[in-house]
């Protein structure tokens, strides 16, 4: 139901404007989004930690594939959803974004960007030698865990892998 | 398609036939597995053989429902060892997330699998042990088309 929910809200996002074509077009979509949020954390960490942990665990976790099957006695959807993340890591800030491609029984309105419709983007930023700044980017609905993932990447108290399929 | 070593699947209409069947477990007890997982999630390991071509042959499955198990897995063969998290509930039917790698397990060495899953994130990790040098270190996951 939540996947539905995520899925419902990919596409709100994607029909309510034209798709961001680019992680900057996203961070400039989500705060003007009913659909979307920003969410900043202070970790207690070195940025060059939490960039650690992102070039880790971003390929680990996020590079997968979660097939959606539904059936019912009126209706049947089967969709295959693949996430594709990708770490940009500069001397002040490294960046993390996720996009996420659907196929099947779905259609999505708009010019696809390459690597799929951005779902999520999170920019580390360093505050002091033991202190970062991350700034979340997500769809209010669907991307909890993923946030969760993400934020416990940052901050070092979870370093799991979110499961794509809640 | 199958991208890097971890497909996690939902199946919201579970299979009927599933031909899972309990691992004979009866080589020595080489990998020690520590399970925590929420109440709400069953976890199990799944034994495939895998061949010189990179093919594998299932060998069987244990319930990871307890805190701690012995399992053995022969030596000096590739074995591709697959954890799963499973759930259902009415309204969300039935999914299914997994975790896989290749792993060769070495005589004199032992072999730690943590895995936990908890408020929807989960990990694996997988340590080997020097028996004799008494050391110990991670192993990155293996996926199968790197066997």
């Amino acid at each position: 139901m939540k996947k539905s929910l995520s899925a419902a809200a990919a596409l709100l996002l994607a029909a309510c404007a034209q798709n961001p074509q680019t992680a900057e077009e996203f961070r400039a979509y989500v705060p003007t989004s009913s659909f979307a949020k920003v969410q900043t954390i202070e970790a207690k960490r070195p940025f060059r930690e939490v960039t650690k942990t992102f070039q880790a665990k971003a390929p680990e976790c996020l590079n997968v594939a979660v097939r959606m099957v539904e059936r019912s006695s009126t209706s049947s959807s089967n969709i295959l959803t693949t996430y594709k993340p990708t770490v940009l890591v500069s001397e002040q800030k490294a960046e993390l974004h996720v996009q996420r491609t659907m196929k099947g029984n779905v259609i999505v309105p708009g010019k696809v960007p390459e690597g799929g419709l951005y779902y999520l983007v999170a920019d580390a930023t360093p505050l002091d030698r033991n202190r970062t700044r991350v700034d979340i980017y997500a769809p209010t609905i669907g991307a909890d865990t993923l946030v969760r993932a993400v934020t416990g990447w940052a901050t070092g108290e979870n370093v799991g892998c979110p499961d794509l399929t809640k | 398609m199958m991208r890097a070593c971890l497909v996690a699947v939902v199946l919201v209409t579970a299979g009927g036939c599933s031909g899972i069947r309990t691992y004979s477990n009866d080589a020595p007890k080489n990998l020690h597995v520590t399970t925590q997982t929420d109440g709400k999630v069953r976890a199990a390991l799944h034994v495939h053989e895998v061949s010189g071509a990179c093919a594998t042959v299932y060998q069987g499955s244990l319930a990871l429902d307890r805190p701690a198990l012995e399992v053995g897995i022969p030596a000096a063969r590739s074995a591709y060892l697959v954890v799963t998290f499973d759930t259902s509930s009415f309204m969300a039917g039935s999914r299914s997330t997994s975790v896989a790698t290749v792993l060769m397990p070495r005589a004199g060495y032992e072999y730690e699998l943590a895995v936990s899953y908890k408020q929807d994130i989960y990990n694996v990790a997988l340590r080997e042990k020097d028996l004799r040098k008494r050391s110990s270190r991670e192993l990155a996951r293996q996926p199968l088309a790197g066997c």
